[in-house]
């Protein structure tokens, strides 16, 4: 609570007057009574400010909207702009000096103003300050509440705490106005009535499709008279079949299409791109239906035409995209120790205190135990050690009479220490020469025993002592109180049995699984691995074949007519394993259904070519080029295989479900939207082309 | 087009701002008052020295400057006018005042002085120069390297006369209870001690006091308003210390156990 400058002021102050006290008789009262002053003034502010801190600063209240141009909006839109206002209220008492610090969510971007303000917040008068946010991607926007931090005057005391206001605003993807951008040539003069296309098979629309004979049991007003009249014979007029074409969306949210950059995974580019196809296709007055699936399960919208529907369809789009990165396996515990640190520190400053989530200096030392070396070390240290002290302890045993003693050391002495001895003596006597007594041997025996029993003991220990110390320093010891402090959080929060947090401590596979969620929670991105030891990619999601092979027979089941399915599903990585899939799509080709494919296209890759390459051949003088350009060429050539390898599936993609009459798009093609539109517009059956 | 950082205000400027030319007065006067009292008393070589240390502190932010007025002024009423300094004598001896009745007009106009000059040092800091810790997070760090500066908006009108109120009960308190501890002292006597060393005793015994009930105030006030998280984060954190050594044994072993089933597994044992 105290600052450098309260801490100097009190000292100083404190002294003069312990000073002025004691010389106060000799040289007058002066001194301790400006120190007396000046204290009472310091201890009032500090009662002041303590007041503030605990009663004034809980009844301070947040309250935040997020306005459009017009009014506060509930729902916001990808790459609008919105105004976040805050309005800071106190029900009594004030705070002279606050500074307010909203949270930002990593989703938005600040464009005007500051998200941050210094006010004065009495109970008569509130706070408030305003700025420009963007939202970068369909998703949430979470505000986890504001940091407030408040000082006296005079900067002699700080407090900072967080407000934990959290809300959640959906952030739904933008809509394109796909329907307003399509071509607008005109081949037909029919204009079929909303909602109602025509469809080459009769039934009791409006157009005529065909004369057939008269069958007996038609309705004579189906009668068409005037050919009839003319070739003498009665013709029965057909009409047009007039159904609403569906398009039904099947929107993966699996694991692998969760990877990426903020605002550029290829769920978000998913999640744009259905939200323009539902908008072109209620435009039309189609209906249009939802399947977002993932690895386990699938959440469904039957397909409908209203606005209602549409807006139902684009919040399930945005939670769709609001799915964090995935809880990747093998992840660096270390790594998003040092991500979340900073994220709790800031979010929960009360649980993350140390005068309550303390560090003991003991919780650095190493033992010696966890060191290979050490073990090492230990394993030759304890027998020459026992060995040096052998005599020693046989020489007390024998003062002491001490039969258990004698009955240990004395084989030792007689079958190990004696013969060692005699074997080092005689090497030192015949180098340097023997004593010329007995009493010099025994002395240079004894010297030598003790010699060998300090140096077999100091040296082990100083070992000992250097490796426990290199614990509480460094970034070993920044590493470890990270690790605590995160773990004794993580068990609070979620309610843990006591001594969890021992497991946070010490293992670091359950560590980083916490603490992926915990910034996942709180909407922060992660490095995850993406490959295994072996090379295997680990985000392939097989599973989520299955799910959406079931999820196609059942639209299948329930299609009528005509229906289109829409896939847009990030296969690349599953080439050799589609069968699922493609029989779950031959059963609606069969039905006469229409599918398409779009495929998420990563970032990183560029475009492929026209035609699949047909040249397999290894390239050439691959080894001269590594021993010229080192590891430079190793990695161009890593990045070229993989871009080759991505290209050579997406090419047997076209081909496995081009096989079946399936189009395959990319994602990133920007007609992407006016195609699936065509494709529904041959579906009709009409010449009406966009 | 690029927008250039708007450059901030000159100090002067920012000081013949309302808010700040009130405290600006207010130092102002603390120090006239301050460079009288100390002439009354023979200092003025002294008090000429704190108003050059004392400029410097509003100007340029030297954090030091009251502390060394403080310093200062004590040594001038311990040797007047640096006459020990200057002869290199005991400097000690050269003034005896005597046992005082505790209070003494001069010594209130200086320590009234000293507190305007004090109060008015410090909130024209915060004004103008650093008002708030910086506390930099990842999320916010401090790029600019500008430091946090109360704004003037944040000073009601009210705040001075306030102030002054607050200082003329502190100057009141301050004095009562230097008066209250001499006469204490006075009546107890004779005392084992001197009259310092007694004095001395009992400022050190008061110092005691009001920081014990300081600390069982504030360490009452913060467990009193733990949340439920913050109690069981105690809890579980005691619950840490006692079996941490228990804990780590165990957890020690756990691990020694994976790595071992981990490497039998690598080895496809």
């Amino acid at each position: 609570m105290l600052t450098g400058r309260g801490w100097w002021l009190l000292l100083i102050l404190m002294l003069q007057v312990a000073f002025g006290a004691a010389v106060s008789p000799r040289f007058g009262e002066g001194i301790v009574v400006i120190g007396l002053v000046l204290l009472t003034w310091f201890f009032y502010e500090w009662a002041s400010f303590v007041y503030r801190v605990y009663f004034v600063l809980p009844t301070l209240t947040v309250t935040r909207e997020v306005h459009d141009q017009r009014k506060a909006v509930p729902v916001l839109w990808a790459n609008g702009e919105f105004e976040v206002r805050l309005k800071i209220a106190l029900r009594h008492g004030d705070l002279p000096y606050v500074t307010i610090d909203d949270w930002v969510p990593f989703d938005a971007r600040v464009l005007e103003g500051s998200d941050s303000a210094t006010m004065i917040v009495t109970a008569q008068q509130a706070g408030s300050f305003q700025y420009l946010i963007k939202c970068i991607a369909p998703g949430e926007l979470r505000f986890e509440g504001v940091r407030v931090r408040i000082a006296d005057r005079q900067g002699f005391f700080y407090h900072r705490v967080h407000r934990r206001e959290m809300i959640v605003y959906p952030v739904l993807p933008r809509l394109t106005g796909a329907e307003g951008k399509r071509r607008s040539a005109k081949r037909h003069n029919i204009f079929p009535p909303p909602g109602l296309h025509r469809l080459k098979q009769p039934g009791g629309g409006t157009e005529l499709l065909d004369l057939r004979d008269y069958l007996p049991g038609d309705p004579p007003k189906m009668i068409a008279w005037k050919p009839s009249a003319r070739r003498d014979k009665l013709f029965t007029k057909e009409l047009e079949s007039e159904v609403p074409v569906r398009c039904t969306m099947f929107v993966d949210a699996s694991e692998g299409v969760r990877i990426g950059t903020r605002g550029k995974t290829k769920i978000v580019r998913i999640a744009n791109l259905a939200a323009g196809i539902a908008e072109a296709t209620v435009g039309d007055r189609d209906h249009v239906g939802l399947v977002v699936f993932d690895e386990t399960g699938i959440q469904q919208m039957r397909p409908q035409r209203t606005r209602r529907h549409v807006i139902d369809l684009l919040h399930l789009l945005a939670k769709a995209a609001a799915r964090s990165t995935p809880l990747g396996p093998f992840a660096d515990a270390d790594a998003l120790a040092r991500l979340s640190y900073p994220i709790a520190s800031e979010l929960y400053p009360e649980l993350m205190t140390k005068s309550i989530n303390t560090t003991p200096f003991g919780m650095f030392w190493r033992p010696a135990s966890d060191n290979r070396a050490m073990r090492w070390i230990a394993f030759f240290s304890i027998p020459l050690w026992l060995f040096c002290f052998t005599p020693l302890v046989a020489l007390v045993g024998w003062f002491a009479k001490s039969k258990a003693i004698l009955e240990v050391t004395v084989p030792v002495l007689s079958e190990v220490v004696i013969p060692v001895f005699r074997w080092y003596l005689e090497r030192v006597f015949k180098n340097v020469g023997a004593p010329g007594s007995i009493l010099g041997v025994i002395l240079f025996v004894l010297f030598s025993i003790v010699g060998f029993a300090v140096l077999f003991s100091v040296i082990p220990g100083l070992i000992w002592l250097f490796n426990g110390l290199a614990g509480t320093m460094g970034s070993s010891r920044a590493e470890r109180t990270r690790r605590k402090q995160l773990g004794l959080l993580f068990a609070t929060l979620d309610g843990d049995a006591p001594g969890a947090e021992s497991h946070y401590l010490h293992d670091d596979q359950i560590f980083a699984r916490r603490a992926q969620r915990f910034l996942a929670d709180h909407q922060a991105r992660y490095p995850v691995r993406l490959y295994d030891a072996r090379g295997r990619y680990l985000f392939r999601g097989r599973p989520k074949l299955d799910v959406l092979a079931q999820a196609l027979n059942y639209s299948v089941a329930r299609g009528r007519d005509n229906e289109l399915f829409v896939l847009m599903v990030d296969l690349i990585d599953l080439v050799d394993e589609l069968e699922p899939l493609l029989q779950a799509i031959r059963v609606a080709v069969a039905r006469h259904h229409q599918v398409i494919l779009i495929q998420p296209w990563q970032d990183d890759i560029p475009e492929p070519p026209k035609e699949a390459p047909k040249n397999d051949a290894i390239p050439k003088r691959k080894a001269e080029r590594f021993v010229e350009r080192g590891y430079r060429a190793i990695i161009d050539e890593v990045e070229s295989d993989f871009i080759t390898q991505y290209h050579a599936n997406y090419f047997r993609l076209r081909k496995e479900f081009g096989r079946l009459g399936v189009v395959v798009l990319r994602a990133e093609h920007d007609e992407t939207v006016q195609m699936v539109l065509d494709r529904m517009d041959r579906l009709r059956g009409v010449g009406r082309r966009r | 087009m690029s927008k250039t950082p708007a450059t901030p205000p000159s100090i002067y400027r920012r000081l013949m701002a309302p808010a700040a030319l009130n405290y600006l007065i207010l130092w102002g006067v603390g120090l006239g008052i301050y460079f009288m009292a100390m002439m009354g008393k023979g200092n003025m070589l002294g008090a000429i020295l704190v108003i050059v240390l004392a400029v410097p502190g509003v100007l340029a932010r030297w954090v030091i400057s009251p502390v060394m007025a403080l310093i200062i002024t004590v040594y001038l009423m311990y040797d007047p006018a640096f006459i020990g300094l200057l002869t290199l004598v005991d400097s000690g001896r050269v003034v005896f005042l005597g046992d005082g009745p505790g209070f003494d007009l001069n010594n209130v106009v200086l320590a009234a002085s000293l507190l305007a000059y004090v109060i008015g040092h410090y909130r024209l800091n915060a004004l103008l120069h650093f008002g708030m810790a910086e506390d930099p997070t990842p999320r916010r760090p401090n790029t600019t390297g500008k430091r946090p500066v109360r704004p003037e908006k944040t000073v009601p009108n009210d705040e001075l006369p306030k102030t002054l109120v607050v200082a003329a009960a502190c100057l009141i308190v301050g004095q009562a209870v230097w008066y209250l501890l001499a006469l204490y002292e006075r009546s107890s006597r004779p005392n084992a001690y001197g009259v310092g060393a007694t004095r001395l005793l009992l400022v050190l015994w008061g110092f005691g006091l009001v920081l014990l009930v300081l600390v069982a105030a504030l360490t009452y006030l913060r467990y009193s308003r733990y949340s439920r998280a913050e109690a069981d984060m105690v809890l579980r954190d005691t619950f840490f210390q006692e079996m941490r050594r228990e804990t780590d044994r165990l957890q020690r072993w756990r691990k020694w156990f994976k790595d071992r089933m981990a490497r039998q597994r690598t080895a496809g044992k």
